[in-house]
């Protein structure tokens, strides 16, 4: 069990710079309290089905969007992109995909998968910062969850 | 009145009679006017009435009247009995008959005609046709062999038959076909008729270690002076055991006399060529004499060189298959490994997607950052610096997405179809101007004929050539943008022309390269990868691509795309 109940993102993220630069970018819009990140495919199963590091985590109590990068270690997005996607309790997780990969074949598969978005995270940081803010603000804030 | 009659009647005869004589003494023909003698009905035997000079000069025989052809030509009755059975039957009913024949007595063939003037006698009108004859036979063989060479692909195949068509001509009891491979070896390709025991001896035979009439025959040394020698190259021999009996015991030894020693009287080694070089040869053997007439030797050499033609033919279709198979292979190696290294050079693009952008990310962001937050700290050089951290992290950023763009177009599936490309050419300049909108662009499209081509990879040229003109029209107080094209021999060519700063033409073969850039980042920003994919595309369109320009007088692009489809 967790010290932090409630999550309203959960960042999937192997790459501790994106990491910060994400987090500063929703905190400078407010948007940072309730987010937890993990580093890798692994740690994000196990906090979505309540397993190993997460086991005791309250089962129902699901993110409002899970920002989801595709190289990880471990096991990769597309992997845990499909096992949500193949699980009933979880399967309408909104999942944004939000990564470095311009790749067709990551775009297909993503949506393939039934991903609610696909963000490729531009190199410049002005432009990224936006981008973030509009997700954190769109899946928040916008967006009505399918019901918790 | 009656003698005077008589006489002019009798003078008549003469004279017919004359005319007869001359007609019956100078005729091409050969004419015999016989009796057919009989022997309890059978016709048996016949005496020459009559012959005329023909008769002589066409069969050679001499003195003949009164004599019985059994006498003349003896042992005829027994060799061609069916001859009496004609000339028995035309003289015994009267009715005439034309035939051809041979009569093996002479080793002749005669086309005759028979009639009977009274009973039991016959005339008989001939010419000798030995030469047609023979003429037809060594073409029927030819014939059959070209039959046999257009339905056989199978060289082994293919000399069998032909040895089986040798047997029936030759009435042979073996043939053989030995063809010369690159070491001087003569092995049989083909033979019907020898031992097993022949074949494994012979086989083996080099032109470099022995000394055979064979070998003699396939170097070429022959000498036509002597008598089992032809014009034509071969070796023939009707009698070996005769002539082994003429040869002192050292020129026996020279050769091996294989033949003679396993029986083999009737022996002919005939040349298989084409033109000079001799390729092989046919072997004939029997153990009867007179088996090889030279006739049929020289029949079988007008076969030699037939066969000569179809060996080469054939030797250079299995070449041609040996190396096909070899290349099939080489082919597929190849591309195996050309598999093996895009599937490398795939994993490394994704690679270089993923991966290369997140510490530009993170160089640019926190370059940012330190700037925002830091500024107080931060003097002007400190913020200049940062300014040129960000602004190459950004065009390598830039840089990163063209080539893999770039590498991209390679690799994509094209999908064909019809192009609207005053459409296309308008759409994608109203994109770029949108994001230049402080610049007023004269754009002019001359309608430009429709392409076959995949939309997206066209526009994406057709973007990269625009957004250059505007780029390099940027000086211009004026800028004029051109689009058009015409149809050319099967092909669509278009242009694209503006009137910017041009370029130097010694630089022209540069343009197109990846990375290539004529100018300085100071003046112009880009990667140095757009003309390059833009020569990607329509390559890959079966198109080509050209540019002219000149310093400070504008660029015209020109670019070919096929009219029906093409490329890879």
């Amino acid at each position: 069990m967790t010290e932090q109940t409630i999550v309203d993102i959960l960042l999937v993220e192997d790459n501790p710079e994106d990491v910060e630069l994400t987090l500063m970018a929703l905190k400078d819009n407010n948007l940072a309290n309730n987010v937890h990140v993990v580093k890798d495919g692994e740690e994000a199963l196990e906090f979505i089905f309540t397993t190993g590091r997460y086991e005791g985590r309250e089962e129902n109590s699901h993110p409002k969007v899970i920002l989801l990068d595709l190289k990880l270690p471990k096991v990769d997005g597309i992997e845990v992109l499909e096992r949500i996607r193949s699980d009933q309790k979880t399967k309408r997780i909104p999942v944004v995909v939000l990564t470095s990969s311009k790749e067709e074949r990551d775009i297909v598969d993503a949506y393939n998968l039934g991903v609610n978005s696909y963000i490729v995270k531009p190199v410049q940081f002005e432009g990224f910062v936006t981008i973030v803010k509009d997700l954190g603000l769109y899946w928040l804030v916008v967006n009505q969850p399918p019901v918790r | 009145m009656k003698k005077k009659q008589k006489k002019f009647t009798e003078q008549t005869a003469c004279e017919s009679e004359e005319r007869y004589r001359i007609l019956f003494d100078n005729m091409l023909d050969g004419l015999a006017y016989c009796k057919m003698l009989y022997h309890r009905g059978n016709p048996v035997d016949f005496v020459y009435r009559e012959v005329n000079g023909a008769f002589e000069t066409l069969t050679g025989l001499k003195d003949v009247v009164g004599k019985k052809v059994s006498e003349v030509i003896p042992g005829i009755r027994e060799s061609d009995p069916e001859l009496f059975e004609i000339y028995g039957r035309v003289a015994m009913t009267g009715v005439p008959e034309r035939f051809e024949t041979y009569v093996e007595a002479l080793d002749m063939w005669f086309s005759v005609s028979v009639y009977s003037p009274e009973k039991e006698y016959f005339v008989a009108l001939f010419d000798v046709i030995t030469e047609r004859k023979r003429a037809e036979e060594a073409l029927r063989i030819s014939y059959r062999l070209l039959q046999i060479a257009l339905s056989q692909t199978d060289l082994a195949q293919l000399l069998l038959e032909c040895i089986k068509e040798i047997k029936n001509y030759t009435g042979c009891a073996a043939v053989g076909i030995r063809i010369l491979d690159e070491k001087g070896k003569i092995p049989y390709q083909a033979y019907d008729g020898f031992s097993r025991s022949f074949f494994e001896l012979e086989s083996p035979l080099s032109i470099h270690d022995d000394t055979c009439m064979c070998i003699n025959v396939i170097k070429g040394t022959t000498d036509p002076k002597l008598p089992f020698y032809t014009e034509g190259g071969s070796f023939y021999m009707n009698g070996t055991t005769r002539f082994l009996a003429t040869v002192s015991a050292d020129e026996k030894g020279e050769t091996r006399n294989v033949c003679n020693q396993v029986g083999y009287e009737s022996v002919a080694l005939v040349p298989i060529r084409f033109n000079d070089p001799i390729l092989g040869l046919i072997h004939i053997a029997d153990p009867r004499e007179n088996m090889v007439p030279l006739r049929k030797v020289e029949a079988l050499e007008k076969v030699g060189m037939q066969l000569g033609t179809t060996v080469l033919q054939m030797k250079a279709e299995d070449e041609v298959r040996k190396l096909n198979a070899e290349l099939e292979t080489r082919v597929r190696d190849r591309t195996a490994q050309l598999e093996a290294a895009n599937r490398e050079l795939e994993a490394f693009s994704y690679s270089v997607s993923h991966d290369l952008r997140a510490p530009l990310r993170a160089i640019d962001g926190f370059s940012k950052v330190l700037m925002d937050k830091y500024s107080v700290q931060l003097d002007n050089d400190a913020q200049r610096y940062l300014d040129i951290i960000r602004s190459n992290t950004q065009q390598m950023g830039r840089l990163i997405d063209d080539l893999l763009s770039f590498s991209r177009i390679g690799k994509q599936e094209m999908r064909l179809s019809r192009i609207n490309m005053e459409r296309l050419a308008r759409e994608a300049f109203e994109q770029i101007q949108s994001q230049h909108p402080d610049r007023l662009i004269d754009f002019k499209v001359e309608s430009p004929p429709p392409a076959s081509g995949d939309t997206n990879m066209i526009k994406i040229a057709l973007t990269n050539l625009l957004s250059n003109a505007v780029k390099f029209t940027g000086p211009r107080n004026e800028p004029i943008i051109e689009f058009g094209g015409s149809a050319e021999n099967n092909e669509n060519v278009y242009y694209v022309k503006d009137n910017g700063v041009g370029f130097d033409m010694k630089y022209a073969g540069k343009l197109f390269g990846v990375f290539q850039r004529l100018h300085g980042r100071d003046e112009f920003e880009g990667t140095g990868v757009g003309l390059a994919l833009v020569q990607r595309i329509i390559i890959r369109h079966g198109g080509r691509v050209r540019a002219e320009g000149a310093v400070n007088e504008g660029a015209v692009f020109h670019f070919t795309l096929p009219i029906k489809g093409g490329g890879s």
